[in-house]
């Protein structure tokens, strides 16, 4: 069989019937970077409050985070939160995978995002703030209008970083049961009997590729916009 | 008018001002000098509240505060009163030269935005920036920044400005820039504490130098009687050592 030869147009084809579930992975890693950002952001604060019950959880959250693998992460969520929250009589065995996926994606997403707001407001001098100070502003408009806006410029290339990572991260989903793009092809190479697995991937990667490098230039457009503070 | 009585710092184990007193009154430029360490950057910035004094009493015109007790309402009253000049110019590095100038009066004076924006070109103009109102801290020189910074504080419309080392990061052909700005607000008659490592300009606009050491005021008085009739041996030596480096 000349099967054993690379075909491009079997790349082609997978490639279509692939872009189908790029609206889940999308779905998926979009809310799960939204809600890591809030979750993020109470994270930093409970790290830079003056408070040591919560910079003690903060840092024991992100300590605990960065030490679970992805996969481990989605497991524990998908399989144990409902049964902790059975014995609080709430039951979540209902819910979606989608929604356990994004819960676990993004806890520990929030662990990165926290680590990178909390380093770009360190990295904002005190003569910013004693400037504010100085003409009299109050300690609310300081953060809001002079610390936030500098942070931001700061934080963003590592925010990015996140981003793109939680992307690939997201094809772990396969494993609870969600079909997307990494799961379709599986189905897909199994239908060809494992002839074709190569081709598949190829797409899957192209896929991958293509959603990552358009982030990057999003993340690089909007740095750009912040090029007045360097 | 302005009036320092009895104020102590400490940073620890370290005293820095010892319950030195000190009036200026309105028109009037002092010029504080001394070695460093000796607390004069320390003084200015209580008399801003950017550092809390643990004693003492701070009066601007009528109000009175006392330092060890002073509430937040207070702080926030006595430092709309006066304006400060940073050392490294600390401008907002997200906000143009004009929009230095306006967030002090939108936010603290509560001018409206155009008001703002009228004040802050007239601003620039005096500080001879008008052309440079739309950069950004990072597309100016220091000695345009240190200018900006003036116009910040000039804005603001203090009973006095104070001034910490207005010259000491500029690189040496933009410092006379910057005295000159300085200068001219002199002329105008604001009043003004000027901490100052610049011997010939202290002595050309002062109208009262107060030398410092140790936390505690050595001595002080019009510029002849401090730079050439001084009665104290440290102020003497310390002024000879100055000499001597330039």
């Amino acid at each position: 069989m000349q099967n054993s030869a690379f075909s491009i147009h079997f790349v082609v084809n997978s490639l279509v019937t692939l872009l189908h579930y790029v609206p889940i992975t999308l779905l998926i890693t979009a809310l799960s970077i939204c809600l890591g950002l809030v979750l993020g952001l109470f994270v930093t604060i409970g790290q830079l409050v003056p408070n040591r019950v919560l910079n003690g959880l903060s840092i024991g959250f992100i300590a605990l985070m960065r030490g679970t693998p992805m996969l481990l992460l989605l497991l524990l969520i998908y399989y144990g939160l409902p049964l902790l929250l059975q014995s609080f009589a709430i039951d979540i065995s209902g819910w979606n995978q989608v929604v356990f996926a994004i819960l676990a994606l993004s806890i520990n997403i929030s662990a990165y995002f926290s680590e990178t707001m909390r380093s770009a407001y360190s990295a904002i001098s005190a003569d910013q703030y004693e400037a504010g100070l100085s003409v009299g502003m109050s300690n609310k408009r300081i953060i809001s209008r002079i610390i936030v806006p500098q942070a931001t410029a700061i934080a963003l290339p590592n925010i990015g970083n996140s981003m793109i990572s939680i992307i690939k991260h997201s094809s772990l989903v396969y494993a609870i049961g969600i079909t997307d793009i990494y799961q379709q092809a599986q189905t897909v190479a199994s239908s060809t009997f494992g002839m074709r697995q190569l081709e598949v991937f190829v797409a899957v990667a192209l896929i991958y590729w293509m959603i990552c490098i358009l982030v990057e230039r999003i993340i690089a457009v909007i740095e750009g916009r912040f090029s007045y503070l360097r | 008018m302005i009036k320092i009585e009895n104020i102590y710092k400490r940073f620890g184990d370290h005293e820095i001002l010892k319950g030195p007193s000190l009036s200026v009154n309105d028109g009037e430029v002092v010029a504080i000098i001394g070695p460093s360490g000796s607390g004069k950057t320390t003084l200015l910035r209580c008399i801003n509240f950017l550092e809390r004094a643990d004693k003492g009493k701070l009066t601007i015109d009528d109000a009175s505060v006392d330092f060890e007790h002073a509430t937040k309402k207070e702080i926030n009253q006595m430092r709309k009163q006066t304006a400060m000049v940073f050392q490294s110019y600390n401008l907002f590095k997200n906000k143009t030269a004009i929009e230095n100038i306006m967030e002090g009066l939108i936010y603290s004076k509560k001018l409206s935005r155009n008001e703002a924006f009228k004040t802050g070109e007239k601003l620039l103009q005096r500080v001879g920036l008008g052309e440079k109102a739309d950069a950004y801290p990072k597309q100016l020189s220091g000695g345009q920044q240190q200018r900006v910074g003036i116009a910040r504080a000039l804005a603001l419309n203090p009973s006095v400005i104070l001034l910490d080392e207005p010259t000491s990061a500029l690189d040496p052909e933009l410092v006379g820039e910057v005295l000159n700005t300085i200068k001219e607000m002199a002329r105008e008659g604001q009043t003004m504490i000027v901490v100052t490592h610049e011997m010939a300009f202290a002595r050309e606009i002062a109208s009262r130098v107060v030398f410092m050491e140790g936390g505690v005021i050595v001595e002080e008085g019009t510029p002849e009687e401090i730079f050439e009739n001084n009665k104290k041996e440290r102020t003497k030596e310390f002024l000879k050592r100055i000499t001597y480096r330039n």
